[in-house]
Formats: C-alpha cells, structure tokens, sequence
C-alpha cells in the first residue's frame, strides 16, 4: 500500500484485521450502543504485524509511536511515526531472506552443509560493506569481488594463513583513511556521537 | 564449607581471571567507546606471559607486569587511530584488530608455535594472588570513578557533545579508557596463560570477545560490581546447567536474550535502579506526611 507524505492513519488501518460478514456487521448493528463494526469489510495484513494488546502494550513502553486524539472516540497516528516501523520490519525481513540465498548458494557451491557454516562469514559481510561503503548496492557488489580476489591471490602467493591478516588490516586502514568506503557517502552516523 | 570451596576451586578461579577480563571491556563501555579489542589484549598479554615464563625463566609477576605493560602498550597504539571513529565503526576496527592479532598468532611460528600455540607453561599462579589482583582491580577502578576522569567518562559516555562543552578532552579521556583496558585485558590474558598450561591463538578469537562483553552486558555497565556479577553468573550457568549437557549453549544465549529484553541495564544497574527509586518515593511519601 502507497502511503502519503503526510496524514493520519487509524489503527483499522494499520493493524491486521479479521474478515466482518454481512450477516455479522447486520447482528452488530441490531445491537444497542455497541463498539462493534457495523460494516462488512474483507480481512486485511495492515501494515505492522501486530494485535491490537501487543500494539497499545508497545504505545505504553514507547516502543511503538504515540496516538494523536482527534476527538474522544477517533485515535490517530501519524504516517511519519508509522512509517520508520515498517521500514524496520521490512529490514529485518530483507537481511534474512538475503542471508538465507546465500547460505543456500553457499551449500550448493561446496556441496556441503554443516551448522557451523555461517562463521566464517560473520565477519566478511562487515569487511565487504565497509570496503564497498555503508549503505551502497553497487559497493557491496565491488566489495565482494574484490574481498574474493585479495582472498584467493594471498593464499595462492604469499600463505593461507596470512591471508586474514591481510584482508583485516585492508578493513583496519580503510576505516582510518575513508570510512565511508569506496562508494558510499559520509553519513552522520559515521562522526555523531552514540546514544 | 572448606570442602566445598577447595572442590570448585578451578571454578572460582576461572570467575576471577573472566572478571578481570570483563572490566576490561567494562572500562571502555562506561567511557562510550564500543571497543571489542579486550580479547586482542588478552592474546598479546597471554603471549609476552608464557614467553617470559617458557624462554627467559622469569618469575610470575614479572611476567604479569609484561602482559599488562604490553597490553596498555597496544591499548595506546590502538587508541590514537581509533580517536577518529564513532559508535559501529569502533567496533568494527576493533575487531579487525582482534582478527589481526589471531591471524598474526598463526603466522608466526617461530614465535607463537602457530596454530599448536605454546605448551608446558608452568602453573604459577594461585587462588591467593588472584584474589589480590581482583581485589587492587576493584580498588582502581572503584576508587578511578570517584575522581572527576570516572566523572569524565560518564559524561562522555551520555554525550559526547556535553562533554566537548563542558570542557572535557574526549580524545583524551577515551585513549586513558584503552589504556587501561590494554593493561586489564593484557593481565587477564596473563593470567590465563599462567593458569591453562597452554595456549593457542583461537582461544582469544571470536568467542572469548563476545563472552567479555557479555559479563558487562548481562552484569550492568555503569555499576562497579556489574561485570564481577555477569562473571559470576556467566560462569557458574554453565556448570548449574550441566545435566541440560548440549543444551547448555542455548540455556546461556536464551537468558541474554530475556536479559537484554528484560533488563537492559543489567542486573546490578537495573537493582540499582530499582531501589533508588523506591528510595525516592519512600522519602516523598515521608515528606507529604
């Protein structure tokens, strides 16, 4: 769903909603001085996948944006509130289904799959995207190519076991001399203070 | 009573060189560095002991003041380039250090024995010594945050650009926290040289930095008691959950979990907390009566 620049949004329209028959939305009319829906209406995923309790728990601790009172029984959000939650749900979701390809690619290229498969490249993704720069596709893509590279030349020249050293020491100067990597741009986050 | 603390001896000891460990790392966090190098440290440490012991026949304290010297050492080297990097990126760099030293460890046979490390060191210290050296520890450290730098570092640590107002030297007072974690983290290594027989580069890899950091994680980072109770928590776990066999590693990563959701402070910050705020509420109830 295309949400606009700015505006409110209801909760109906943020939390997943159950399906309202006719049939139900005419009993809930027939009732006197009731909440319940009176119109029919189809299920919906809404934008943040939670209940309606998980949601006003999180209002509570502030994890989840403040409502804004319109009136005494309308309760708003804000889109701008709304939106920086999705984007950190959809983030998570797009590292692990990305991390899953790969460890997918991973098995099929050495043919074998063991639980301690991962480790090695704990530490890689860090020094592929500080080499390619934070927050650039394209940098990534050359980040990793060229960890490849130096990877491989180093154990077939010099020694297998020198070859960490080397590729940590590349991450170690790089973060000194151009911590926005070869591509990316001097972000805030890289001078601001931590909170 | 006696019985029992002589049959887990090996077991307090291991609590008290990982609280060593942890105020390594606890140094730095309550500076506001993300430093994950104490595991470096600890290597470099490790190495200068057994080699003092192994080649040159030295007494043990000379080989501990040598770990700790060499790890403030690199605690100093390592801060001057860091002092231009913030937050994520520190912590990265560190633990490209980390991966350095390991990597070097490897390499470099003729001095570190390569990936079969260094055997035969002799056990030299005792409960007793460890004893003395956490308890100067606490003493430092406890002593260090009553003086304006523990002040200094607080305020760093909330803000950076309070500090920078106020006066305060942040380059400075953070390359004083990697001095000191240097030196901790080189005596701990130390001191695990002098208590494991033998030592080989993995054992301060990955691992042995994730374990440092969460004895402060778990413990509480500001308190001085904290990472000395996330040791003595984290160790102790491992052997309560013994019957749970190879369960034990999700039982330890399960209670970090509810741990951080829980109690982000940590257990001895959260407590903290806790009581001063019944405390407070105590005197204005005694106040509005």
């Amino acid at each position: 769903m295309q949400l606009p620049e700015t505006g409110f949004l209801r909760e109906s329209q943020i939390l997943p909603q159950r399906e309202i028959s006719v049939e139900e939305a005419e009993r809930n009319r027939a009732l006197p001085n009731s909440t319940r829906p009176k119109r029919a209406r189809p299920a919906t995923p809404g934008l943040i996948p939670v209940s309606h309790a998980t949601w006003w728990r999180g209002i509570k601790d502030g994890r989840f944006p403040q409502p804004v009172k319109l009136g005494t029984r309308t309760t708003v959000w804000r889109v701008e509130d709304i939106r920086p939650d999705i984007a950190y749900f959809q983030t998570f979701f797009i590292s692990g289904a990305l991390a899953g390809a790969a460890g997918v690619i991973i098995g099929l290229a050495f043919n074998s799959v063991h639980f301690l498969m991962g480790e090695p490249f704990l530490l890689k993704a860090f020094v592929v995207i500080v080499l390619g720069g934070l927050g650039s596709i394209g940098g990534a893509l050359v980040g990793g190519l060229l960890l490849g590279l130096i990877q491989t030349i180093t154990v077939s020249y010099l020694s297998s076991s020198l070859s960490d050293a080397i590729i940590y020491s590349l991450l170690f100067g790089i973060l000194l001399l151009r911590p926005s990597g070869l591509f990316g741009k001097l972000h805030i986050e890289t001078r601001v203070v931590r909170s | 009573m006696n019985d029992f603390f002589m049959g887990h001896l090996s077991l307090f000891e291991l609590i008290l060189v990982s609280s060593i460990l942890a105020y390594s790392q606890y140094i730095v966090l309550r500076a506001g560095v993300f430093s994950m190098a104490t595991a470096g440290f600890a290597s470099l440490g490790a190495y200068t002991a057994a080699l003092l012991a192994l080649r040159v026949d030295q007494p043990f304290w000379v080989g501990l003041i040598a770990a700790a010297a060499m790890g403030a050492l690199a605690g100093g080297i390592l801060a001057w380039p860091l002092a231009r990097l913030r937050g994520v990126f520190q912590a990265i760099a560190t633990l490209a250090f980390v991966q350095i030293v390991m990597s070097v460890g490897l390499y470099w046979e003729s001095l570190t024995g390569g990936a079969l490390g260094l055997n035969g060191i002799p056990n030299l210290v005792h409960v007793g010594h460890l004893l003395l050296l956490t308890a100067i520890v606490l003493y430092v450290l406890f002593s260090l945050s009553r003086t304006s730098i523990g002040r200094a570092f607080d305020i760093i640590r909330q803000d950076e650009t309070v500090a920078v107002s106020l006066g305060i030297s942040v380059v400075s007072y953070q390359r004083l926290a990697f001095v000191l974690s240097g030196a901790l983290g080189g005596l701990g290594g130390g001191l695990m040289a002098y208590r494991n027989y033998s030592l080989v580069p993995e054992d301060f890899g990955f691992p042995l930095l994730i374990s440092a950091l969460s004895f402060v994680v778990l413990g509480g980072r500001i308190a001085i008691t904290g990472p000395l109770v996330g040791a003595l928590i984290l160790t102790i776990l491992p052997e309560i959950a013994r019957p749970l066999s190879d369960y034990r590693l999700a039982v330890n990563g399960a209670l970090m979990i509810l741990a951080i959701i829980y109690w982000p402070y940590g257990v001895v910050d959260t407590l903290d907390i806790h009581w001063r705020r019944r405390r407070a509420t105590r005197v204005q109830q005694e106040a509005r009566s």
